[in-house]
């Protein structure tokens, strides 16, 4: 009846993948074949695609598109006030078609703070005066964008700008070229392109903790409520079937956000043409950290939420007793957008957060955006969420198995504890 | 297949379910297991299924404690119904059957032919199904992978006489085919019936452990003398000390065995022209050892 050891010991059932994979057969099943379940799939579809289209519909006749406003400073105003001559270059600009300028009037440092942060793509800093300007075209480091063709127009237009200032007899000499120098300026923090992309995937993270990880915890209540559980336990071990509806769900949900995903990037690549605006300046590690931050957030959570659901008896408890998991959700989000605004910085709290396993997927995702984060960073901000979470599941399953028929009842993180400690 | 237990014990906080119970009841035998709601019979159903693990003492089949048995070879009919609704009732039984180790393809072979032996519709869901056709269900997932020990709580609740039938016949099929049994139910008749062994628990003591014939051993004075009349005869039964119907037939008349004689208790029917038409010696009903013995208890 029993397995064996080599000494004659009986040793208890060796966990099966072979189990572990049928009870996530059937949990994945049983969701997909639910309409609920294709209802939501279908309209998070449209409303993904719809998002990424309507703007674009609705900007669409805007000549947004084609204004360019730059930040600039003008030093050494011998030859008159900063705002005339802005007013001179952008006319001149005007008159030279292309894209329509329009030049704010700052202070110089403004200019570079804000190109720095990422605020601006472009600064202008113009030294000397009009008749004979230097002009100072500052760009954010590794920016995707062509300053060349901003270059040639505003060199342009300040020549134009400087005859105007100039009696017609001297216009050969100020006709000499004008030295128009264009330097890059250290960025600190996500590019913008970057921030966007990062702050929709940390949207996503979000979500999934919030909506896959209550289906989780949901799933293992109504097992008990519905009674199956006990004729589960007696024939499966409860790690396997902890873990195969960890799967099972998983994989459910994770269908359904590929659903949503592929709608948004169909939407998106018939509205542009390609993705490579949308993806130009995204580091590629952040874009390969996102898969693994999304399955690391769901597991770990769901491991979490299996803790906290074991003295839960009802399903309207289920949200209560997996609050602290919301709130350790909430506590990362937020962490988490003070870093992925462009030219923000990783302090050293956040730093030391980004290697708390239950922080380090969203982290971590919001560090590589702003830059390059060790491998062995990465590296712990893989395995301690995973580790935890396998930590997490093997100490639910006893007393998932001992409350199979009649859980204590209560909720929150003391029921949960005093459930653990109970013995089987 | 035997199952022992060894000063068994489990406390809920201060109430004490099962109490000090030791048992050793033999395999390929059935076995039932009685007690009045809340004896501790499902809390040692639990532990004999590996559910629950004991406070004090061990249980054991075959000397393997209970929580390392291989669940492959264990079939177990909980007390309540609990299936996943949404399933059509051959993936049901198939699931079940494939997560007690076998293959894909023999459990859709088993679920087709058990949904067809319980009469189950097997392309319906299951939570289209009444309770009574659930309670089918959940017996077919318990049964079609052929188990060695089968644990069965309450089988007959919520089943019709139709489908009490259909049990009873599996249960025989079981038994005939050598697997243990370990039955738990309230409906004493069927438990004479069908078990060659009892283990009687009540307050969450064991009360008799053994064979059904042991159990009226302890109890000679539940044997009765019963005589059949074909008219009523009053004076007969103020003539014999204890002699009354035990029931509304006016007809029969019992009374305790070693309270007379048969020669006394003829010669008496004899003095009263009363018409005999029978006299037998008839053993107590399990419901009355029961009664017995809990009252005892």
């Amino acid at each position: 009846m029993s397995r064996a050891d080599a000494n004659g010991t009986a040793t208890r059932m060796p966990l099966s993948w072979a189990r572990t994979w049928l009870i996530a057969r059937r949990e994945l099943r049983e969701r997909v074949a639910q309409k609920a379940y294709r209802v939501v799939a279908i309209v998070g579809a449209v409303l993904v695609a719809a998002a990424v289209i309507v703007p674009t519909l609705i900007d669409g006749g805007d000549d947004a598109a084609e204004r360019l406003v730059v930040p600039a400073a003008f030093v050494d105003l011998s030859a008159g006030d900063a705002r005339t001559r802005a007013d001179a270059l952008e006319a001149a600009a005007r008159d030279l078609g292309g894209e329509r300028l329009e030049i704010e009037v700052v202070a110089e440092r403004t200019v570079r703070d804000r190109v720095k942060a990422g605020d601006d793509d472009l600064g202008l800093v113009v030294r000397g005066p009009a008749e004979r300007p230097r002009l100072g075209l500052l760009q954010r480091e590794n920016s995707s964008t062509d300053v060349a063709p901003l270059a040639a127009v505003l060199q342009r237009a300040a020549i134009t700008a400087r005859l105007d200032q100039v009696a017609p007899e001297d216009r050969a000499q100020v006709l000499a070229p004008v030295d128009v120098q264009v330097r890059e300026v250290p960025s600190t923090g996500p590019t913008p392109a970057a921030a966007g992309v990062v702050f929709a995937m940390t949207l996503v993270l979000y979500v999934i903790g919030l909506l896959l990880i209550t289906s989780f915890a949901n799933s293992i209540v109504s097992d008990r409520a519905g009674r199956i559980v006990e004729r589960l336990l007696t024939a499966a071990r409860p790690e396997e079937h902890l873990a195969g509806k960890l799967i099972g769900l998983g994989v459910a949900g994770f269908l359904q956000l590929g659903v949503w995903m592929v709608a948004g990037i169909a939407a998106a690549l018939a509205v542009s043409g390609d993705l490579k605006d949308t993806f130009t300046g995204v580091p590629l590690e952040m874009l390969v950290w996102f898969p693994v931050a999304m399955v690391l957030t769901y597991v770990l959570y769901a491991a979490l939420a299996a803790v906290l659901v074991i003295p839960v008896r009802k399903i309207e408890d289920v949200g209560g007793a997996v609050a602290l998991g919301t709130m350790l959700q909430i506590g990362g989000y937020i962490a988490t957008t003070t870093i992925v605004a462009p030219g923000s910085t990783v302090s050293s709290l956040v730093h030391a957060l980004s290697f708390v396993p239950f922080f380090s997927p969203l982290l971590m995702l919001g560090r590589l955006a702003g830059g390059d984060v060790p491998a062995w960073e990465l590296a712990i901000g893989f395995a301690g969420p995973l580790l935890l979470a396998v930590i997490l599941l093997r100490l639910a399953a006893p007393a998932y198995a001992r409350y199979a028929i009649d859980a204590p009842g209560g909720k929150g993180v003391g029921a949960a504890l005093a459930a653990l400690r109970a013995r089987g | 297949m035997g199952l022992t237990a060894e000063h068994l014990t489990r406390r809920f906080g201060d109430l004490t379910a099962v109490d000090d119970v030791s048992f050793d009841l033999p395999s390929g035998e059935v076995i039932g297991l009685l007690g009045p709601n809340g004896a501790g019979k499902s809390t040692t159903i639990r532990m004999a299924m590996g559910l629950l693990a004991p406070d004090g003492g061990a249980i054991a089949w075959d000397g393997v404690p209970a929580a390392l048995v291989d669940r492959r070879l264990v079939g177990y009919l909980p007390e309540q119904i609990g299936v996943y609704e949404r399933m059509t009732v051959a993936d049901h039984i198939a699931f079940f059957v494939e997560l007690h180790g076998r293959s894909r393809k023999d459990a859709l072979a088993a679920a087709a032919r058990w949904a067809d032996k319980l009469e189950l519709p097997a392309a319906s869901s299951v939570g289209a199904l009444s309770k009574g056709n659930q309670q089918r269900v959940q017996l077919a997932s318990s049964l079609a992978h052929e188990p060695e020990l089968v644990v069965l709580d309450e089988p007959f609740s919520g089943l019709d006489p139709i489908g009490q039938a259909v049990v009873e016949d599996l249960m025989t099929e079981l038994a005939a085919r050598g697997a243990t049994l370990l039955l738990s139910s309230h409906d004493l008749e069927r438990v004479e019936r069908f078990c060659s062994y009892v283990a009687l628990i009540s307050g969450g003591r064991l009360r008799y452990d053994g064979p059904v014939g042991g159990l009226r051993d302890r109890h000679p004075q539940l044997r009765r003398r019963r005589l059949e009349l074909a008219e009523p005869c009053p004076g007969l039964e103020r003539a014999v000390p204890g002699l009354a119907p035990p029931g509304d037939d006016p007809l029969v008349l019992e009374v305790a065995l070693d309270a007379v004689e048969p020669e006394g208790l003829l010669r008496a029917a004899l003095d009263h022209h009363a018409r005999v038409v029978g006299l037998a010696v008839v053993e107590p009903t399990m419901r009355e050892l029961f009664v017995r013995e809990v009252q005892a208890a």
